[in-house]
């Protein structure tokens, strides 16, 4: 079935509806479509063929560039020279939405686009407006009979047109922003994009979806269907298309394969990358030496020990009783610590709870990197969040080195406890976008820089030019390099100023949320060195990530997370890319009220 | 110092650390690039400006504007001004817009006229009417912050409540029994020079609130607030107390600036307030264009004040219509922070240090919220 571009099966009418036939229903062709992203390849030489009427489902990892071939077909990205796509014998310009559009392809995102607050009306009405009379006014009985033809379309009855869509299920939602998409009055349909549909979804409303994915179809629209999880596929695909490291792995009738197939296809023999986990080196950060003063004597005087909130915690039972600006560097605390490091693990999590979570427990122990794995919704996301009290959450109980310390930690207790939390550069709460490199690396823990009520501003520059030297931290060499603002620099180096700010407060743990979103491979390796070696210096992690393979270079152990509970649990060898692909796209089984099955 | 890792305190057995602090060389800075920065027409633009209008109306009206007597005269004229300006400060630092203190201005000064009118003695009628300046401030923090009410609008709200009392304080009269005496002139009317005294108010409060916010713990972290909320927040910094803060600074601010003024003029009226609410803004808005690379400072405002009240001096020296003052004011307010932008456009210093963005972040931040319930209900 992989005949000629033009062939074309013969599809059926596209758009019964105000059809004026400027699209000839067809296939998608898309031959030798490359894009590079900064000397990256983020497509090589891809060519896919997507059919009229079929559902095409199209998989890969983080980073494989399907999401990047979405964004070319979408007039989102213009790809490199070379490249040539064609839908039904028509060729589509790059880099224009409008041509995209003419074309007839349509785009569901993640987000969907639609908005909460308005109704499925208001909210069909957004994409170009309709029901205008003849003096402009709109008509509101006219709106609401096209809303429910519309949504008729997809084979939504039920849903109370008129409400805030806040109100309705999280698939009626998504029929909406479909509904939208595929409105035949907007132009003749050809092809509909899903990027995730069913991430936010719980399990009984992706039945409900997959009936509306069948109704579109029905239409004689192709359906591009971009998810992670593999048991979808083989319930309402046709054909399946995988990317992998930027390159067309091959498309294959749903039918012919298996799931452990499937996987393969997917994960490739890239399985090898656990193992040489320890084996990567990187100049900037392995310069060893000791680590000395810097800066003036009495800078440090200030500078209490890293865990002086632990200690004091230890001591006594207070997260109250100590003040990160004032206690003094006690030795006797200090070297107390070995031995209840032994005794008592580092964070101690019971029964947490929140919105998206349901009893959550688990132990950190001392220099453990603790790796969170799950689809999006599964509670992955909200995990590390929770365990700070940064979202409102409530446990059984909290213990830090052994001490009990409350039901719940605020970002304010967790910092006197030791713990930090660094969101990813992507993520919300990761960085003061006006404020330079020195007023975001010393933001946490800007007490210790005060002289005699002022900050110290030498001090702040000496703090952030010596972090600056130490994870090389590029465009911001240079005396001035702590100027520099903090979107000047590149994703990567980003994440090094957050990190730099986290381990900057001297912390006992650090959670990291999404940590090498957006990017690139080296700097990445950079992160996972810097990682690595803080943890081995006793530091623990928990690091939440969509991306196995942050999990895969450094997680100690992971949570995978289902339905909002730990599902598995795997640690050393039994962390690898096939089991754990494989563990977080299983289907979340019912109410997950199963105990979690020890890795 | 020891910011190399925590391994000391864990009690961590590798010995070897892990990274090395490279010399500190950062200190040395390149004067004369700076010197050329510190006088480039993006960061002090309003200065230029100023000498511009001093030019322009020197030229116009050589003999009513080129007078020794003309810097006191804009000095005097916009103190009380210029402390408004100031006051509203503090709470644009942190995010927050604190509409409210036009009318904690006229309740300050109307109570105080009140209170001396009723026998009170002259520092307990001062230190009551800042007090309760202070507590106006306290109520607008917890309406903001503990009830989360946005601030535009529930200072809108306390503001016109604010209002009605002190229409009710002064049952709509002009206050002046007693006000006239020793208060009006210690606190008003004294003077050095031709300097009265609201102009060394303005200038110490400068000082104070400049250092403060730029130099202290306390400032940063309201500028860290006003930028990214979220991540002050995360960094476990007491975002509440100090949104809270900033909003009592405010209200003590305008009750000084109302306090102030009721001395100079001997009197107070319950209208006077709400009428310094725009001119404060608008000076601070302007201001935070010069000086800070987009941060609403001190030193901004009151240049602004002064470089708007030299303007208006000149327009009516020259013998403009009365309603020529507020056209300048508005389109000098536009123009300022439009060719700050362009400018910085031009030479790519990046999007993060202009007003638009500032706004563009506010109005994100917003939509970000109701965006975020919607999917924990999504999730839930």
């Amino acid at each position: 079935m992989t005949d000629g571009p033009m062939a074309g099966s013969p599809a059926p009418g596209v758009a019964p509806r105000g059809a004026t036939a400027t699209v000839p229903p067809g296939d998608l062709v898309a031959e030798h479509v490359s894009k590079t992203f900064a000397g990256q390849k983020a497509l090589d030489q891809v060519n896919l063929e997507f059919r009229a009427g079929e559902v095409h489902c199209l998989l890969g990892q983080n980073g494989s560039g399907k999401s990047t071939m979405v964004k070319i077909l979408s007039g989102f990205h213009v790809p490199d020279p070379g490249s040539h796509v064609t839908v039904g014998g028509a060729l589509l310009g790059f880099g224009d939405p409008d041509a995209s559009r003419h074309l007839g392809l349509r785009f569901v995102h993640q987000q969907l686009g639609v908005i909460d607050a308005m109704s499925a009306v208001e909210n069909a009405a957004l994409g170009r407006g309709f029901g205008g009379t003849r003096f402009g006014f709109l008509s509101h009985r006219e709106q609401a009979e096209r809303t429910r033809e519309l949504l008729a379309r997809v084979g939504v009855t039920d849903l109370n047109i008129r409400r805030p869509l806040r109100e309705a299920r999280a698939v009626d939602r998504t029929a909406v922003a479909i509904a939208r998409a595929v409105d035949p009055t907007a132009g003749d349909i050809s092809f509909l994009f899903l990027d995730e549909p069913t991430a936010a979804l719980p399990p009984v409303e992706v039945d409900r979806l997959f009936e509306l994915i069948a109704e579109v179809k029905s239409h004689g629209t192709g359906i591009v269907y971009v998810s992670h999880r593999l048991d979808e596929v083989f319930r309402i695909g046709d054909r399946v298309s995988v990317l992998r490291d930027a390159r067309h792995v091959g498309t294959f009738e749903v039918a012919d394969l298996d799931k452990p197939a499937l996987i393969e296809l997917i994960v490739g023999e890239k399985v090898a990358t656990t193992t040489d986990r320890h084996s990567i080196t990187m100049a900037s950060v392995l310069a060893t030496g000791r680590p000395d003063e810097l800066g003036d004597d009495d800078a440090g005087a200030d500078l209490p020990p890293a865990t002086d909130g632990l200690a004091a915690a230890t001591g006594t039972d207070g997260v109250a009783t100590s003040s990160t600006g004032t206690a003094p560097a006690t030795d006797g605390q200090a070297t107390a610590a070995p031995a209840r490091k032994e005794a008592a693990p580092r964070l101690s999590v019971r029964r947490l709870r929140s919105a998206q979570l349901r009893d959550v427990s688990f132990d950190l122990a001392a220099g453990e990197v603790l790796g969170v794995a799950g689809l999006a919704g599964s509670g992955r996301e909200s995990l590390v969040y929770a365990v700070l009290g940064a979202q409102r959450s409530r446990a059984e109980s909290m213990a830090v080195a052994g001490t009990v310390v409350g039901k719940s930690l605020t970002p304010r207790t967790g910092k006197l406890l030791g713990i930090v939390l660094a969101p990813g550069n992507r993520m919300a709460g990761s960085a003061v976008a006006m404020f330079s490199l020195r007023e975001n690396i010393t933001l946490p823990v800007l007490r210790w820089y005060r002289r005699m009520g002022l900050v110290s501003k030498r001090q702040e520059r000496e703090v952030t030019t010596g972090w600056l030297g130490r994870l090389g931290v590029a465009g911001a060499e240079g005396p001035d390099g702590h100027s520099r603002m903090f979107p000047q620099l590149s994703g990567g180096n980003q994440q090094k100023v957050i990190l730099a700010k986290a381990f900057n407060t001297k912390p006992a743990v650090v959670l990291l949320d999404e940590p090498t979103a957006g990017v690139d491979v080296g700097a990445r390796e950079v992160s996972y060195e810097i990682i690595r070696r803080y943890a081995a210096d006793g530091v623990s992690f928990i690091v939440s990530s969509s991306d196995v393979d942050d999990l895969l270079a450094i997680a100690d152990r992971v949570l995978v997370m289902r339905n909002g509970s730990v599902a598995e649990e795997m640690r050393g060898r039994e962390i690898t890319e096939a089991r754990l692909l494989d563990s977080i796209m299983a289907k979340a089984e019912g109410t997950g009220a199963s105990a979690p099955a020890a890795g | 110092m020891a910011f190399d890792t925590a391994k000391q305190d864990l009690g961590a057995t590798g010995s070897d650390g892990i990274l090395v602090p490279t010399a500190a060389t950062g200190t040395q800075r390149h004067a004369s690039g700076g010197v050329r920065r510190l006088l480039s027409p993006r960061k002090i633009g309003a200065i230029y400006l100023w000498i511009g209008i001093i030019i322009l109306f020197g030229a116009i009206s050589p003999h009513s504007f080129l007078k020794a007597n003309t810097v006191t005269n804009v000095l005097n004229e916009y103190s009380i001004s210029g402390i408004m300006a100031l006051a509203v400060v503090v709470p644009l630092a942190s995010g927050l817009f604190d509409l409210s203190v036009g009318y904690t201005m006229g309740l300050s000064g109307t109570l105080a006229a009140w209170l001396l009118a009723n026998g009170m003695s002259v520092p307990s009628a001062v230190i009551i009417s800042l007090i309760v300046g202070l507590g106006v401030g306290l109520i607008n923090g917890v309406i903001v912050v503990i009830a989360g009410i946005d601030s535009l609008i529930a200072t809108l709200g306390t503001g016109s409540i604010i209002g009605a009392i002190t229409l009710g304080v002064s049952g709509d009269q002009i206050i002046a029994k007693n006000v006239g005496g020793s208060f009006s002139h210690y606190i008003g009317t004294l003077s050095w020079g031709r300097v009265t005294i609201p102009v060394f108010y303005m200038l110490i409060l400068m000082i104070i609130i400049g250092v403060v916010t730029e130099q202290t713990v306390v400032g940063r972290l309201w500028y860290a607030i006003g930028f990214d909320l979220e991540v002050t927040r995360l960094a476990g910094v007491r975002v509440k107390a100090l949104r809270i803060a900033a909003l009592a600074i405010s209200g003590f601010v305008a009750a000084i600036a109302g306090v102030a003024l009721t001395a100079r003029i001997g009197a107070a009226s319950p209208g006077t307030g709400p009428s310094y609410l725009l001119p404060a803004f608008s000076a601070t808005f302007l201001g935070a264009t010069q000086f800070r690379d987009g941060r609403f400072n001190t030193w901004g405002s009151v240049v602004a004040t002064l470089l708007l009240g030299t303007g208006e001096f000149g327009l009516l020296a020259a013998g403009a219509p009365v309603w020529a003052p507020d056209v300048f004011v508005g389109a000098a307010l536009i123009a300022a922070v439009a060719l700050t932008e362009v400018s910085r456009r031009r030479s790519g210093a990046g999007s993060w240090s202009g007003m638009p963005t500032w706004w563009r972040r506010i109005f994100a931040h917003r939509s970000g919220g109701s965006g975020g319930s919607g999917e924990a209900e999504a999730a839930a």
